[in-house]
């Protein structure tokens, strides 16, 4: 069948899509790809409630885009774009940077002002304390390029489609990330 | 590459490293080569720490489900929809509400200069006149309704925005 819009913004390709509802289809895309999304939301913006608010909305502007059809690492290569936006726009409003947490994870030493959840293990919580420190110690464009290099396996292209960057300037930018990132990280906590 | 190699092209293996990571499938040789490359010991130590923190919270947060966002997206829809429409409809209002000035400012006119007593006759005999300005006024309001309700369709934005 040829490739057909419908309202929701989804392109049917064929029929088992097209039996499909807008919202199953979301629902499909959604289980593969949100996860990941609030994770890196979460790291770069330092605040789960936060994450839960931009994951909402990326998806919410994904659906209002009329987006051509798309294999699903470019779909989720897309929404990464649209949420990385959304972060840009709330740290350039200000509110990002009242609601960061992740500087002030950096200072302190006491996990009970943190937003972790209880069910972790001691030295689980030694080891995020630590990755969200150092986050917490870096710029936001710094986060998101980690992130996006070494959790997500994004290679530079893909980094620069994601965040509007050149690609020849993520090189340098991700090496000075990561010898800053390699300096706040204690290796004793890390397993390397 | 040895570890005192570390400059700022940094070390060509590292994305094979992140695959490596990522995928828990190590090749002997580029786990030799990431003991002696410190680009790769530092891509390594701090892949390992995100990637651990990501797993983390994975398994420790309740995400908001798939319903609310299809729910709050069709909310959002029909919320544009009503905005759309309802912005036509107060830009016909005050051209409507301009038109109703303008008729009154012309009639306040008429009795300022003393033609109160030929309003009613000069209404009948210039009939011909007034109705041609008002319908070209008419005319004027409606393609300009109709301008603005034609250009007032959702326009492409920058993602995000």
């Amino acid at each position: 069948m040829e490739a057909a819009r419908t309202i929701d913004g989804f392109a049917e390709t064929d029929e088992k899509q097209c039996a499909q509802t807008g919202e199953e289809r979301l629902q499909e895309l959604y289980e593969a790809t949100s996860r990941p999304l609030w994770a890196y939301l979460f790291h770069v913006l330092g605040r789960a409630d936060a994450a839960d608010d931009v994951v909402q909305e990326t998806y919410c502007r994904f659906l209002e885009r009329k987006t051509p059809v798309m294999d699903r690492a470019a779909t989720k290569s897309y929404l990464f774009r649209i949420a990385t936006n959304l972060v840009r726009d709330r740290f350039r409003s200000g509110t990002g940077k009242s609601e960061n947490r992740l500087a002030q994870m950096a200072r302190i030493d006491d996990s009970s002002h943190l937003e972790l959840p209880a069910r972790e293990s001691g030295s689980d919580v030694e080891a995020r304390l630590d990755v969200m420190a150092a986050m917490g110690q870096m710029k936001p464009r710094e986060r998101e390029l980690l992130w996006l290099a070494y959790v997500e396996g994004m290679s530079h292209a893909e980094i620069a489609a994601a965040t509007g960057l050149g690609t020849m300037s993520i090189r340098l930018l991700l090496f000075r990330a990561r010898r800053k990132a390699a300096q706040l990280l204690r290796p004793e906590r890390t397993n390397v | 590459m040895n570890r005192t190699d570390l400059n700022r092209a940094g070390c060509a293996h590292e994305s094979e490293l992140v695959k490596a990571e990522r995928a828990g499938a190590w090749t002997p040789e580029l786990l030799a080569h990431a003991e002696n490359c410190l680009a790769c010991a530092q891509t390594l130590q701090i892949a390992r720490a995100l990637q651990q923190s990501a797993q983390r919270s994975h398994l420790l947060h309740r995400m908001p489900s798939a319903g609310q966002v299809w729910f709050k997206a069709q909310r959002r829809a029909r919320e544009a929809a009503i905005r759309r429409a309802t912005r036509s409809m107060r830009v016909m209002q005050f051209l409507g509400v301009l038109y109703a000035l303008a008729l009154a400012v012309w009639g306040a006119r008429s009795l300022v200069a003393g033609e109160l007593n030929t309003l009613t006759p000069a209404l009948k005999s210039a009939g011909g006149g007034f109705a041609v300005l008002s319908s070209l006024c008419a005319l004027a309001c409606m393609a300009l309704g109709l301008l603005i309700f034609l250009g007032d369709r959702p326009r492409k934005q920058g993602l995000g925005r």
